[in-house]
C-alpha cells in the first residue's frame, strides 16, 4: 500500500501542476477569452436554496470498538473515499510518477504531525470537462493513532504558520514549473471553510494562481481547494482543481457531506 | 403560502359565530363555487387538478437510471453556458416535480450502486447576474415526454403569461411565469427523443411585487436552447440579448 498522504496541499498543488500539464498548457491558453477569475461573492438568488439532505446533522462521537490497524484503516478509506459515479461525467485519469515522487519526498516539509498514520488510502484521480472547462477532483482518508493526533494535524494546516509554509512551497514548486511558453504569476493561499449549518464544517485552504501564456499574454486563473474534516482519527480530505473559477461550493459540501455519511456507515 | 396564522382574539371568547349566520356564509360560498364552475361551462379544470400542475404532481416521472449514464446527462446541458461563462453554483439529479416546484438539485447518492433518477440541472450566475438554469429529463418513451412538455409549458400558478411556441429552437415552447420564489422567470422547453430539455433564466434585479419585462430572457433562453444536442436551430448565435 502507497503511504497515505500528509500533506494534503502538496497533493493538490501538484495535482493542479498536473492537470494544467495534462489538458495541454498552450491549448489551454489559447483558448482562454477571459483574464481573470469572476468574482466569487455570492449573490442573492431568486430561487430558494436547497433543503439538507437527510442525515446531515451535527458530528456524533465515532465509536471505535477494535484496535485501528492499517488493514482497517485502509478498507474504510475504500469506503469513504469518491468514485467516478459521484462525479458525474468523470473519468479516472492516470496519477503522473514523477508528481507521486515529488509529493512523497516533499511530504514532510510542511507537516506538523508527531506521528505517522497507521493506514488510509485515497480516490483515484477524477477527472472531467477539457481545457477551460477541465476539473481534478479527488480525495484521500488518512487514519491516524487518536481523535487528538487527527485534530492536531488538521489544525496544524488552518494555522499561520501552516499557511505561511505552504504558501512558500508553493511558490517554489510552481517557479519549477514555469516555462518558455507558459508562466506562473500571481498565487494567493487563503484559508478557505465550508459549512453548511449542518454540522460538518470542513477547513482547509484555496490556492488561486494566475497562469499565462507568454506569446499570448493572456491570463487564466488556477484554482486548487483543499478541504478536510476529521471524523474520529480520520482525516477525510477533498481535493479540488479547475481553471477560471473555482469548483462550485454546493458541490464541494455535497462531496464533503457524501463522504461524512459514508464514514457514518462504515467501521473504523 | 398558506401560513397558519396565530389567533390573535383574548382566550376564552367565544368563537363560533351565531347558526343563521354561519349557515348564509356556506350558502355564499356553495354560490361563489357554483358560479366558478358555471363560468367554465361546467368542465372546467377542478380545483384540485388545478393544484396538482401546479406543483408538477401527476406529471409523468422520469426514469431511473444507473449513475454511470448521468455522466451524458450533465454534458448535454453543460452546452448551454460552455468556457465558464458563467458561474456554476449548483448541479446535481432532478425529477419531473422540481421543474414546478424550482427545487434545487440533489448532490450524489450515498450508495454508490443506487439508481438516480435520469434528470440532470445545472445553474449558474451569468455575468450580468440573471440566474440560468438548464437542465434535462429522460422519460420512458416520447409521447410520455411530450406529454411532460403539455403539463410542464402550460400557465401554472402564479403570474404566469400565455405558454406559446418559442421563436427558435424548432418545436419548443416558451413560458413567462413567477417561480415559487416569487421570481419572475422565462423558461423555454423542447422534447427531443425522449428527452425534455429547459433552460430558464430569472433575471437579475427583480423588485418584489413588479414582474420585469421578461421579453430579453425569452430571447436569452431561445438563443441558449440552440446549443443543446439536437436543438436543430438553423443558425447559432454566438451572443445572447445583453
Amino acid at each position: 500500500m502507497s503511504r497515505p498522504e500528509r500533506v494534503p496541499l502538496l497533493a493538490v498543488t501538484l495535482a493542479a501542476v498536473a492537470i494544467s500539464s495534462g489538458c495541454g498548457k498552450s491549448n489551454l491558453l489559447a483558448g482562454a477569452t477571459r483574464g481573470s477569475p469572476p468574482p466569487t461573492a455570492a449573490l442573492s438568488s431568486p430561487r430558494a436554496p436547497r433543503p439538507e439532505t437527510a442525515g446531515r446533522d451535527a458530528l456524533a462521537p465515532v465509536a471505535i470498538p477494535l484496535k485501528l490497524t492499517a488493514a482497517r484503516a485502509s478498507a474504510f478509506a475504500r469506503a469513504v473515499n469518491l468514485l467516478p459515479v459521484d462525479i458525474p461525467g468523470s473519468h479516472i485519469a492516470p496519477r503522473s510518477p514523477t508528481v507521486e515522487s515529488q509529493r512523497e519526498e516533499a511530504a514532510g516539509e510542511c507537516s506538523h504531525a508527531k506521528e505517522l498514520p497507521i493506514g488510509g488510502g485515497r480516490s483515484a484521480k477524477l477527472d472531467r470537462g477539457g481545457e477551460l472547462e477541465a476539473e481534478s477532483i479527488s480525495s484521500s482518508v488518512v487514519v491516524m493513532s487518536s481523535v487528538q493526533a487527527a485534530r492536531a494535524d488538521l489544525a496544524y494546516a488552518d494555522s499561520q504558520a501552516g499557511l505561511a509554509c505552504y504558501t512558500a512551497l508553493l511558490r517554489r514548486k510552481l517557479d519549477g514549473e514555469s516555462s518558455s511558453s507558459v508562466r506562473v504569476g500571481r498565487v494567493v493561499v487563503k484559508p478557505l471553510t465550508i459549512g453548511s449549518g449542518s454540522g460538518l464544517k470542513a477547513s482547509g485552504l484555496r490556492i488561486a494562481a494566475e497562469i499565462s501564456g507568454v506569446k499570448s499574454g493572456l491570463v487564466v486563473g488556477l484554482f486548487v481547494d483543499a478541504l478536510g474534516f476529521a471524523y474520529g482519527p480520520a482525516e477525510i480530505q477533498l481535493y479540488a482543481t479547475s481553471f477560471v473559477q473555482p469548483l462550485a461550493t454546493r458541490t464541494e459540501d455535497d462531496l464533503l457531506a457524501l463522504m461524512q455519511a459514508r464514514a457514518r456507515l462504515s467501521r473504523l | 403560502m398558506s401560513a397558519e396564522t396565530p389567533d390573535s382574539r383574548p382566550r376564552g371568547r367565544a368563537l363560533a359565530r351565531p347558526r343563521p349566520l354561519l349557515l348564509g356564509f356556506a350558502v355564499a360560498c356553495l354560490a361563489g363555487a357554483l358560479a366558478i364552475l358555471l363560468a367554465h361551462g361546467g368542465s372546467g379544470t377542478p380545483a384540485s387538478q388545478r393544484a396538482g400542475e401546479c406543483s408538477g404532481r401527476g406529471a409523468p416521472q422520469v426514469i431511473l437510471m444507473a449513475p454511470t449514464q448521468l455522466g451524458p446527462l450533465r454534458a448535454a446541458v453543460a452546452r448551454v453556458l460552455p468556457e465558464r461563462v458563467g458561474r456554476l453554483y449548483e448541479e446535481g439529479t432532478i425529477v419531473s416535480a422540481d421543474v414546478f416546484s424550482d427545487s434545487s438539485p440533489a448532490g450524489p447518492a450515498v450508495n454508490p450502486t443506487q439508481r438516480r433518477p435520469g434528470g440532470y440541472e445545472m445553474r449558474w450566475w451569468a455575468p450580468n447576474g440573471d440566474d440560468l438554469v438548464a437542465d434535462v429529463l429522460v422519460f420512458s418513451s416520447p409521447q410520455t415526454a411530450e406529454r411532460f412538455l403539455e403539463l410542464a409549458s402550460a400557465p401554472r400558478c402564479g403570474e404566469s403569461l400565455p405558454a406559446g411556441p418559442a421563436g427558435r429552437p424548432p418545436l419548443a415552447r416558451n413560458l413567462a411565469w413567477t417561480n415559487p420564489d416569487k421570481a419572475a422567470e422565462a423558461d423555454v422547453l423542447l422534447v427531443r427523443g425522449s428527452r425534455v430539455y429547459r433552460v430558464a433564466d430569472a433575471p437579475a434585479g427583480q423588485v418584489p411585487g413588479r414582474t420585469p419585462d421578461l421579453s430579453r430572457a425569452l430571447r436569452t433562453v431561445d438563443s441558449l436552447a440552440c446549443l443543446l444536442p439536437d436543438a436543430h436551430c438553423s443558425s447559432v448565435s454566438h451572443s445572447v440579448p445583453a
